[in-house]
């Protein structure tokens, strides 16, 4: 699955960015990067933000997996 | 000032209100021969209609909505809110929860899902990322960072959930890939309940230790029976656990769609919570799954 990677620069910017009961949250991955899913491009309430959204690289996802899930 | 539901509905006529052949319009003929205009409209049966005898419940709840400037269902479907919210006081269920969540609804926005129908003037639930909505479905997860903050607090919210007596419980419409989490916290693993056949659930307790398969489509609850004891419920399927120990209740908001790191691509309909249900299981099932079947073919 493809995901979108915040820099920390991108990550400050958008981090709580809120619209119509939706808030902006990046998560870290496995690897210590900050992501979030691609469906936040098609989301309406974030359309103002799209063109910094366009700009997140796009990366394949590395969930972090808990000990329980092995 | 307060709108009488009964004027929501024939303003909401596009959502079910009356529909436009039986209104009356009020026409405006140009002085001049111009088109003839309509300058307003009302009911024609307005002086006949009685307003729906909704439960006081629903009336406070399409206030909220009213408030909070939210589309709100339609009157079909606020019937069937309004039948489902009767058949948990009917059977003894009401009066113990502290919040349902409604993300099935016909109002073509997620909004109305985000008010808790038990006590309308709560905090706003708040959809993180991508949590998507389809119509009269409810919310679906994307497995990577969306989820639901409730904005319900059980550690301090001063309701019916309380250590050794609590219940979360959802109707899930699409179930997860993977180990998905559906109820949780945000960083507690107190709690935490997977859309899945795993035995790493756990209703403040260690995990539940033996296997337990809540996967697929339907409903999901976890009560806290005792502070040693609970149930875990797939649909009226009950799995019971003794032994147990009894962790703190943490001081966060209950989440949908994630626990800790772990999200899920399932989907969520209604969300419940309040005190131990066990007893109540097959009634709420019966109930919610009525709604559902309900909203489904409006």
């Amino acid at each position: 699955m493809r995901v979108l990677k915040a820099s920390d620069y991108q990550k400050r910017k958008l981090q709580g960015e809120q619209r119509e009961g939706f808030k902006i949250n990046f998560v870290k991955d496995a690897d210590g990067n900050w992501i979030i899913g691609k469906g936040i491009l098609e989301n309406p309430a974030f359309a103002d933000l799209r063109s910094s959204l366009e700009r997140l690289n796009e990366i394949e996802h590395n969930p972090i997996i808990e000990d329980e899930q092995l | 000032m307060t709108i009488p539901v009964w004027f929501q509905d024939w303003y909401n006529n596009g959502s079910g209100g009356i529909a436009a052949a039986a209104q009356t319009y009020i026409d405006r003929v140009e002085a001049d021969g111009g088109a003839v205009e309509s300058i307003g409209c009302v009911p024609s049966a307005v002086w006949d209609w009685t307003a729906p005898d909704y439960d006081a419940a629903v009336q406070t709840w399409i206030a909220k909505l009213i408030t909070e400037g939210f589309t709100s269902p339609s009157s079909d479907n606020l019937s069937l809110l309004n039948t489902f919210v009767l058949a948990l006081k009917s059977a003894g269920v009401w009066s113990n929860l502290d919040v349902i969540q409604v993300w099935a609804q016909d109002s073509n926005s997620v909004n109305a899902g985000r008010v808790n129908v038990v006590n309308p003037s709560d905090t706003l639930a708040t959809l993180y990322n991508s949590v998507s909505f389809t119509n009269k479905v409810g919310i679906t997860g994307d497995g990577v960072s969306a989820y639901v903050d409730t904005g319900y607090n059980p550690s301090t919210y001063g309701g019916n959930y309380a250590s050794g007596d609590n219940f979360n419980g959802c109707w899930v419409h699409s179930g997860a890939t993977g180990l998905g989490a559906i109820v949780g916290n945000a960083v507690s693993q107190n709690i935490r309940i997977f859309n899945a056949g795993t035995s790493n659930h756990r209703v403040y307790s260690a995990i539940v230790g033996s296997f337990t398969d809540l996967s697929g489509s339907g409903w999901v609850a976890a009560n806290k029976k005792t502070n040693a004891t609970a149930s875990l419920f797939k649909d009226t399927t009950e799995s019971t656990f003794s032994g147990m120990l009894n962790l703190a209740i943490p001081n966060e908001n209950m989440t949908l769609l994630r626990s800790d790191a772990v999200y899920t691509d399932a989907g969520i309909s209604i969300y419940m919570a309040g005190a131990n249900m066990t007893s109540d299981n097959t009634a709420i099932h019966t109930a919610v799954n009525n709604y559902l079947t309900g909203v489904a073919a409006l």
